[in-house]
């Protein structure tokens, strides 16, 4: 076994379902793998789409995969190389309303570390892309011992969307005791909206955290898509890819 | 206080439900979940269960990719399919463990799917986990077996069986003593003209839990045969006696209210000759009649069931003192009143702990339960067996009866040798 010297900057991402989470940890994957480094990106989501537009496809996912080929399961059957070389995984999950989607996080992590998934790909950065509310003790996995370190979480100033932010934020303060994450603030990813800004900085003190930054609404984001592409590869020279850089870097400063 | 269970065997309601289902020699029963859990402690339990659920038993050994993908349908749905082509059963129960129990797997749903396509009938248990008894699920399996196997037995017009037949309900293959237990119960109701069809769930086909209806009383030997009772009698008219017959005076009582609720006649000089057992002359005879002393007192651990016939036994008919009685279960509200009323010292359901303080406190010079009971009352000078988990005890041959006189005097016989042997020890 290969032991890991280097020191791996973990990150999860949560936040409502559909608020932009994929959309930011993708560009985010690719504004890092601008700076050289080696970037994993997890999807921990049942609809596996978390690295779509770094991988222009969909990537098998570790439960599948698992389900097909048992032990005879390889990292290279479900970790795609995407954009710039990020490495792409997708947890995977069931049809909504059957199976259990905690135990599916819990049982991908479990093959990956058998695996050795880290040792083997050495990656610098981790971004684990976590879905929705934390529900159960499924979804909080990515918060615990050995996995992210640094939380943030995506709201625009939707009122579900900061009541979810609202609720994982206690979830990562119940396990600071334990040593787990820390919070390292919220993702304003704007959608309009009357007094929007006004409602997310009237939340941050009830969140117990900061504003760590700010996407406006942009166009482009679509546009991308359309060719399959995140924001950094589709439209490089955008305001908003120079935003995506912006995290980049406070990221890794954190 | 403490919960914590180190001797006591804390049984659930899903092992209710695979002790009640392991009577029914024909009906298959798929455990939907992960391999392991209680079904193996269950599946590995004894040489007898193993030879019964043998070949009948199976677990759909899911893995955490089927718990997290789809609950482990498509597993389902293909051992159902396996069990019905074997041919070889009449019925398949589906009973979901803890893990499909928790994530909430909907195997009503594909029972009804399954059952369909296969043809055969398929009963299902969801979500009988977590409950604490296991009474409550031999209850559950019991009522469903009966619901589904007697329900159109009420269009089909019945014919009483011409001799006077009587089912029991309750007892499982977990049931301590039982086939003695079924010997003497058999014999003190054919002196009353009476004959034991069935014994649900202990040692029963679907085809014999169709015929129930037909029987002319049921006598419920458990809490957990109630509810099937009640259905047998509000459906089908029969009447039923709660309880078994414990003690001289207990069995003649019973006896008698057999008798009256069937309107049959006691035969009398029988019940003299049976009641003629000396007890008190051998209780002298003992240890020189040195050691037969009214002070001493019994402490009893039993299920509510046999609670009140097993107090008069102790305090009628051997004129002891009943010092302690630990329940095994929670009483049904009416059994509680009852119990009440004998103003004994009664413990529902203690801890380990608390019985220990009790038994430290009120010295029982006599145990009678199970060995849970002894393990934690080692220094209680006479033990008796009366209950299950009797882990510490064989028994092969059916002539060590509980219940009935031939159990009295099996009791009274046990105790006499346990205290001579006492009487010997201490004195050396
Ligand atoms: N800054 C943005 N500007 C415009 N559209 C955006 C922006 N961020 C996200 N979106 C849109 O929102 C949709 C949902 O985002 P996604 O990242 O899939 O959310 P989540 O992963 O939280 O469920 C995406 O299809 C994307 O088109
Ligand atoms: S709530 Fe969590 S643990 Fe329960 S079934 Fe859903 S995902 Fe699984
Ligand atoms: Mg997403």
């Amino acid at each position: 076994m290969i032991t890991n010297t280097k020191p791996i900057k973990r990150i999860a991402i949560y936040g409502k379902g559909g608020i932009g989470k994929s959309t930011i940890s993708a560009n985010l994957s690719a504004a890092l793998s601008e700076r050289g480094l080696k970037v994993m990106q997890i999807g921990c989501d049942p609809k596996a789409d978390s690295t779509m537009y770094l991988a222009r496809e969909k990537v098998p996912t570790v439960l599948n995969v698992l389900k097909e080929k048992k032990n005879a399961i390889q990292l290279s059957d479900f970790v795609k190389e995407g954009f710039n070389g990020v490495l792409c995984v997708e947890v995977g999950g069931p049809t909504p309303g059957v199976g259990c989607a905690g135990q599916g996080i819990i049982a991908a992590f479990q093959q990956m570390k058998k695996l050795n998934a880290i040792e083997t790909y050495q990656p610098d950065v981790v971004i684990y892309d976590v879905l929705g509310d934390v529900v159960c003790g499924g979804f909080a996995v990515p918060l615990r011992d050995g996995y992210a370190e640094d939380v943030y979480i995506i709201s625009s100033g939707e009122r579900m969307s900061l009541y979810a932010a609202y609720n994982i934020s206690r979830a990562v303060q119940n396990f600071r005791s334990r040593g787990y994450a820390t919070l390292k603030g919220l993702i304003f990813n704007s959608k309009g909206g009357e007094n929007e800004v006004q409602r997310v900085h009237e939340a941050l003190e009830e969140i117990g955290t900061n504003l760590f930054h700010k996407f406006p609404r942009d166009p482009v984001v679509q546009q991308c898509e359309k060719e399959k592409k995140t924001v950094i590869e589709g439209a490089p020279n955008s305001k908003l890819a120079n935003e995506y850089r912006e995290l980049a870097r406070k990221v890794m400063e954190q | 206080m403490s919960k914590i269970s180190s001797v006591f065997l804390p049984a659930n309601e899903y092992l209710g439900v695979l002790w009640a289902l392991s009577g029914v020699k024909d009906v298959a029963v798929i455990n939907h979940g992960t391999g392991g859990c209680n079904f193996f402690e269950f599946a590995t339990a004894s040489d007898r269960t193993k030879r019964l659920i043998h070949d009948r038993f199976c677990s759909t050994g899911m893995e955490a990719e089927d718990i997290a993908l789809s609950g482990g349908e498509d597993k389902l749905k293909a051992a159902i399919e396996e069990m019905a082509q074997k041919g070889d059963f009449s019925m398949i129960a589906i009973i979901a463990n803890p893990v499909s129990s928790l994530i909430g797997v909907d195997i009503e749903a594909v029972a009804k799917e399954a059952g369909e396509k296969t043809g055969i009938p398929i009963i299902t248990f969801g979500d009988s986990v977590w409950q604490e008894q296991a009474e409550k699920g031999i209850e559950l399996a019991l009522v469903k077996l009966v619901e589904h196997l007697c329900a159109d037995q009420k269009d089909k017009g019945l014919t009483k069986e011409p001799s006077f037949s009587v089912n029991i309900i309750g007892p499982t293959i977990q049931t301590y003593n039982w086939k003695s237990d079924k010997k003497e119960l058999c014999r003190l109701l054919s002196f009353l003209g009476m004959e034991v069809k069935t014994v649900i769930p202990y040692d029963t086909t679907t085809e014999e839990i169709k015929k129930l209806p037909q029987a002319n009383l049921n006598i419920v030997a458990t809490a957990a045969g109630l509810q099937a009772a009640k259905y047998l009698e509000r459906h089908f008219q029969i009447p039923y006696i709660y309880g078994l017959p414990y003690g001289k005076k207990g069995t003649f009582e019973w006896l008698q209210e057999i008798a009256k609720m069937t309107n049959n006649p006691l035969p009398m000089k029988w019940i003299k000759e049976e009641m003629a057992f000396p007890v008190h002359h051998y209780f002298e005879r003992i240890a020189d009649g040195t050691f037969y002393q009214k002070e001493w007192t019994v402490a009893l651990a039993c299920p509510p069931v046999m609670a009140k016939k097993m107090i008069q036994m102790v305090t009628e008919d051997w004129e002891l003192r009943v010092a302690a009685v630990r329940l095994t279960t929670v009483p049904e509200k009416e059994e509680a009143e009852e119990l009440e009323s004998l103003s004994v010292p009664m413990y529902v359901t203690p801890s380990e702990l608390e019985w220990k303080k009790i038994l430290r406190e009120c010295q029982p010079f006599i145990l009678m339960g199970s060995a849970e009971d002894r393990l934690l009352a080692k220094e209680i000078p006479v033990h008796l067996r009366i209950v299950e988990p009797a882990f510490d005890v064989f028994s092969f041959f059916e002539g060590t009866p509980l219940v009935g006189w031939e159990g009295f005097k099996c009791m009274t016989q046990q105790l006499l040798n346990e205290i001579s042997r006492y009487a010997i020890v201490s004195k050396k």
